[in-house]
């Protein structure tokens, strides 16, 4: 479905991020990247979805291809229309819309009322703890319930592959775990694959393959239960070195 | 206003713009004031009404073109300092229109507003590329640009400007004088104020306050950001070639001079201080501060303030730079909120703060 191979990206002409990364998601799968800050799992996630090059960086080299179609060269919003959507990292809902206006916003580009009421049905469905907030302004949600609504957000616009960017970042270890189950659940009942970025080996827990990142390429890489008990896992991202062991 | 308890059990009652009972009750109720207000005798005593009237009507086109403003700046968050263009290109089509085409007012109404929003659009093109600051000076420029052009063509009137723009005119009956001019103008209010309030209920003025808020949280879920900007500058040209337009007809003169720096800054200040993205708090920024101005302006030429008459207008300048400054840093959102709160704490009674 998605194949990222051997990209180079660099900030600003100056900083290189990635260096020769690479990548392979098949459909209805949930693929984690894992590894520490500066590691390159954000702009991994900014190249496929063209944010990249919003934030002034570009990629030198390489490609990115989604259902065998090159889409580096392509805006954001065209790739957000080929059904690839960015969950940005840190929440990024708009803050003086509702809930409900935030959703809506994520159905922006479909026109049948009736779908996308009943997909707000459905959002509300994966996340109950929205449905009394309706109409009132994101920005005085909690952190749990923006990261919800962003996800929830995202769904509305039917996607076919999510780029989720660190989704436990600042949450309670329980909301943690719920988003996660609830990602498990929409995976296998909406047939949506995701590419997660995470710092918290809990991904692990619901995602099918793993990729291990450090200093922009890849290190290690495998099925995510293997992952889960690898030494390299360890030593990339909890800083525990072999010897220590 | 919805007492505490009563919810909103369907989605056609969501959505609606006039809810409830109380607040059919309350339009009626403003309506009836808005057709009695010409008729309350101003203070120099007489219903013949100079001053009052003649605020009243300037006022009304304020507000008509700084509805665009709020398209463009509130809703859509592009700083724009050359709204003021924006009008004198509306003024300016009225006036080249009725004068030398010799054009009936009504229908050069429409074309003024189309006109000035494609060339809004244009200005737009140079906004797709820049962000924030640059913005502002990318609008800065098409004010004098706009001004030079104007000045230097003999059907624009060169630097004299334009004269005996028409009055319209139903059937032989002409719209002069204040009064008359009070209820020509007062339909054109009420429509824009409601196409404004709908623009930012609708899918598009989501899309603007997205883009306002989180530009590449809007990319990612498939928005046109370049689009949109366009279509908020299109918009907002749209209501400032409307106002231009009626501004021209009523003064019935046009020179580029009127059209300054000075009065995009007031624009901006006015939804500043009113609420900034919010069609209510547009309305109420224009009338707060030409309600101001129109106070301290009539203090000095009356001699209740001391010293020559140019001194009202620096204590003008003063009062409006402190409005600015306390409301940015006390009153982010504006006059608007006060009242937004006001109603919050009504619907939560007795459980509120």
């Amino acid at each position: 479905m998605l194949s990222v191979n051997n990209i180079k990206a660099v900030y600003a002409d100056v900083v290189l991020a990635l260096d020769g990364m690479s990548l392979t998601l098949e459909s209805d799968s949930i693929v984690a990247l894992l590894g520490s800050n500066g590691s390159g799992k954000s702009t991994t996630l900014k190249s496929i979805s063209g944010v990249l090059r919003v934030e002034e960086g570009k990629l030198s080299e390489g490609s990115v291809e989604f259902d065998g179609k090159r889409i580096d060269k392509l805006a954001p919003e065209q790739i957000a229309r080929l059904g690839v959507r960015h969950v940005l990292q840190g929440r990024s809902v708009f803050p003086q819309l509702t809930i409900e206006e935030n959703l809506l916003m994520g159905a922006y580009l479909r026109k049948n009322k009736q779908e996308i009421k009943s997909d707000m049905e459905r959002v509300y469905s994966y996340f109950p703890s929205l449905t009394p907030l309706q109409t009132r302004k994101s920005g005085y949600l909690s952190g749990g319930e923006q990261q919800m609504l962003s996800i929830g957000r995202t769904l509305m616009g039917r996607p076919r592959l999510i780029l989720l960017d660190e989704p436990s970042l600042g949450l309670a270890p329980g909301i943690i775990e719920n988003i996660f189950t609830i990602l498990n659940q929409i995976k296998t009942e909406q047939k949506t694959s995701f590419l997660i970025a995470e710092q918290n080996s809990i991904v692990l827990s619901i995602a099918d393959y793993g990729y291990v990142l450090q200093t922009g390429k890849v290190v290690s890489s495998g099925d995510a239960v293997m992952l889960r008990d690898h030494n390299a896992v360890k030593e990339a991202y909890l800083g525990i070195f072999r010897d220590e062991i | 206003m919805t007492v505490r308890g009563r919810k909103k059990t369907d989605y056609a009652r969501d959505l609606a713009l006039l809810g409830t009972r109380q607040r059919w009750i309350a339009l009626a109720i403003f309506l009836v004031v808005l057709a009695l207000l010409p008729f309350i005798p101003d203070w120099s005593g007489d219903i013949a009404l100079r001053g009052w009237l003649r605020w009243t009507n300037e006022t009304i086109i304020i507000i008509i073109a700084v509805l665009g403003l709020n398209v463009i700046t509130g809703m859509a968050g592009q700083v724009n300092l050359g709204h003021t263009a924006f009008i004198m290109v509306g003024g300016f089509t009225m006036a080249v229109l009725t004068t030398a085409a010799g054009w009936p007012m009504l229908a050069a109404l429409p074309i003024a507003a189309l006109l000035t929003g494609i060339i809004a659009l244009f200005v737009a093109l140079p906004a797709i590329r820049l962000k924030g600051f640059y913005v502002a000076i990318a609008t800065l420029a098409f004010l004098y640009i706009s001004q030079f052009i104007i000045t230097q063509f003999d059907i624009t009137g060169a630097t004299d400007g334009l004269y005996q723009i028409p009055s319209p005119s139903f059937w032989g009956f002409k719209i002069k004088g204040y009064l008359r001019w009070y209820f020509f103008l007062m339909p054109f209010l009420i429509l824009c104020i409601m196409i404004s309030a709908n623009i930012s209920r609708s899918r598009i003025g989501r899309a603007f306050i997205a883009i306002r808020d989180n530009h590449i949280a809007a990319q990612s879920l498939g928005i046109n950001v370049s689009w949109i900007k366009i279509k908020a500058f299109f918009i907002g040209g749209l209501f400032a070639g409307l106002a231009g337009g009626l501004l021209s007809s009523r003064n019935s003169v046009i020179t580029t001079s009127e059209f300054t720096f000075e009065n995009s800054i007031w624009y901006l200040g006015m939804i500043i201080i009113g609420g900034a993205g919010r069609t209510a708090g547009a309305v109420v920024g224009v009338i707060s501060l030409s309600l101001i101005r129109q106070i301290l302006s009539v203090l000095g030429s009356s001699g209740v303030i001391p010293g020559s008459s140019t001194t009202s207008i620096y204590i003008t300048y003063t009062i409006y730079g402190l409005a600015i400054i306390l409301f940015v840093s006390f009153k982010p959102l504006g006059l608007i909120s006060i009242w937004h709160k006001i109603k919050l704490n009504y619907r939560r009674w007795p459980f509120g703060v």
